[in-house]
């Protein structure tokens, strides 16, 4: 029982919200919206805290980077089983304007700080589907990395971790320190219960800034637009398979 | 031999309850015991009775004794209430602390009863109430002072740390702590003068009410 894990714990427009895109195209509309944590960020935390029950890990730290509201979604990891919160206060037009490089910079750092041992965040968020965070940690840290992991084991000083790959499944040992992305099959999340969400409003919450942690904002890349899908076209319906036959020919498809 | 058990009062607080045409908030303050008749006085000016409180409480909970000191029936929030899985808006106890056993008091009183088996010698405790703030007094007239479940939250840790630490430097005193392990208390440096007397697994329902807890430990202050 001796191992500290930092987990990232993003705040994102909720699964259920059908997303609408800013008539302007910069963006999609967030206000007013339901937000809640990243699924794959839930089963992240649901894993540290199994391996805190199990007595592997001593210490969980949920981390999230954005405006105020993110500190509800701190909470919510803290009523999931988390010890501490920190929350990196990035507002305005820089959070607007954050990106992947600039969350693993700010994880890499509190993973320094906070001298942890495993650094453990979904493997992607559901917004922006960049799927970059854990890698380029794992890369500012030169530490080991095991990405879309479905089971997680300790063994000795090591990790072994299943990734959920192409086709198939791969196992694999990881030295500690390391960075662990959580995908889809790795647990099912519990959800916070009365007890713990009132628990989790006693729980000490730290709050930084990107300029504490020496954390330059700029952005790396511009984004030029941001357009809905093309509308789908409305089909036909036939009466018999003939018909079907006929279509499909008269369309090129068979 | 005298002791002193510490721990936090978990007022009822603000007692709303939800009728067909209004909703009425309620304050209830119970400091001392009156005729369940005679009702206690709220800000809005209204009465709340006791005996409403209590069956309210009675509604609610269910009586458990699942827990480390089973002989012990307390009323409880547990999964079988349909507070359990309410939001923090839907309930008519906000934030009702009192309403579960505290893994770290379950440990200490576990651990009070086989040490000094309390319940045998019950008739000859005289047990005394006293719901002023005792932190920071000199806790002269005690040989022992027991605390549970104090230390769950960082600036209220310190409070009591800088105290304890007085007891036993200048008094000498014996200086329990129930405590499951949380954040504030293992990251203080009081951690450092604890000695570990008892562990305990906690049940799977205070597990389930405690996130990550697995444990329940009594630590001996000693300089």
């Amino acid at each position: 029982m001796s191992l500290r894990v930092l987990v990232g714990v993003k705040r994102v427009i909720d699964y259920a919200v059908k997303v609408r895109v800013k008539p302007d195209k910069t963006g999609v509309v967030t206000d007013g919206v339901k937000h809640s944590m990243n699924p794959f960020d839930e089963i992240a935390i649901e894993e540290a805290v199994r391996m805190k029950e199990k007595n592997i890990v001593k210490e969980i730290i949920a981390v999230s980077c954005g405006p105020q509201q993110c500190q509800e979604t701190i909470r919510t990891a803290l009523a999931m089983g988390a010890d501490r919160g920190i929350h990196v206060e990035v507002a305005g037009k820089e959070y607007e304007a954050m990106q992947p490089f600039h969350v693993s910079k700010i994880l890499a750092k509190l993973a320094q700080e906070e001298k942890v041992d495993i650094v453990l965040v979904g493997k992607q968020a559901i917004d922006d589907d960049c799927n970059q965070t854990g890698q380029m940690t794992a890369a500012l840290l030169d530490w080991s990395q095991a990405c879309f992991a479905s089971k997680v084991e300790k063994t000795d000083g090591e990790l072994t971790v299943t990734r959920e790959i192409d086709g198939g499944l791969e196992v694999i040992k990881v030295k500690l320190p390391a960075v662990i992305t959580s995908d889809l099959r790795l647990n099912e999340p519990r959800y916070a219960t009365l007890p713990n969400i009132m628990k989790a409003k006693k729980k000490p919450m730290a709050k930084k800034t990107a300029a504490d942690l020496g954390v330059d904002l700029t952005p790396r890349h511009e984004v030029l637009s941001v357009e809905d899908p093309p509308v789908r076209e409305a089909g036909i319906k036939v009466e018999t398979v003939e018909d079907l036959v006929g279509k499909l020919k008269q369309s090129g498809v068979i | 031999m005298k002791a002193v058990i510490c721990s936090v009062i978990h007022k009822l607080g603000t007692f709303s309850r939800q009728s067909a045409t209004s909703r009425t908030i309620f304050t209830a303050g119970l400091n001392g015991v009156r005729p369940e008749h005679e009702g206690y006085a709220t800000d809005n000016g209204g009465k709340i009775y006791l005996s409403d409180v209590m069956q309210n409480i009675k509604e609610n909970t269910e009586i458990s004794r699942d827990h480390l000191t089973p002989e012990i029936a307390l009323h409880l929030i547990t999964p079988n209430c349909k507070l359990w899985t309410a939001l923090d808006g839907d309930i008519i106890f906000p934030d009702p602390f009192w309403a579960f056993y505290w893994p770290g008091g379950q440990v200490l009183t576990s651990f009070v009863e086989l040490n000094i088996r309390l319940n045998a010698e019950l008739n000859r405790v005289h047990l005394h109430i006293d719901q002023r703030n005792l932190l920071g007094t000199v806790a002269e007239k005690w040989d022992v002072i027991l605390l549970g479940d104090m230390f769950y939250d960082e600036v209220f840790t310190k409070v009591v740390a800088d105290w304890l630490e007085i007891l036993q430097r200048d008094f000498k005193k014996l200086i329990l702590i129930g405590d499951p392990g949380r954040a504030a208390f293992v990251r203080h440096p009081i951690s450092t003068k604890l000695k570990r007397v008892a562990k305990c697994e906690l049940h799977p329902q205070c597990k389930m009410e405690n996130n990550g807890l697995t444990y329940g430990y009594v630590w001996q202050y000693s300089s």
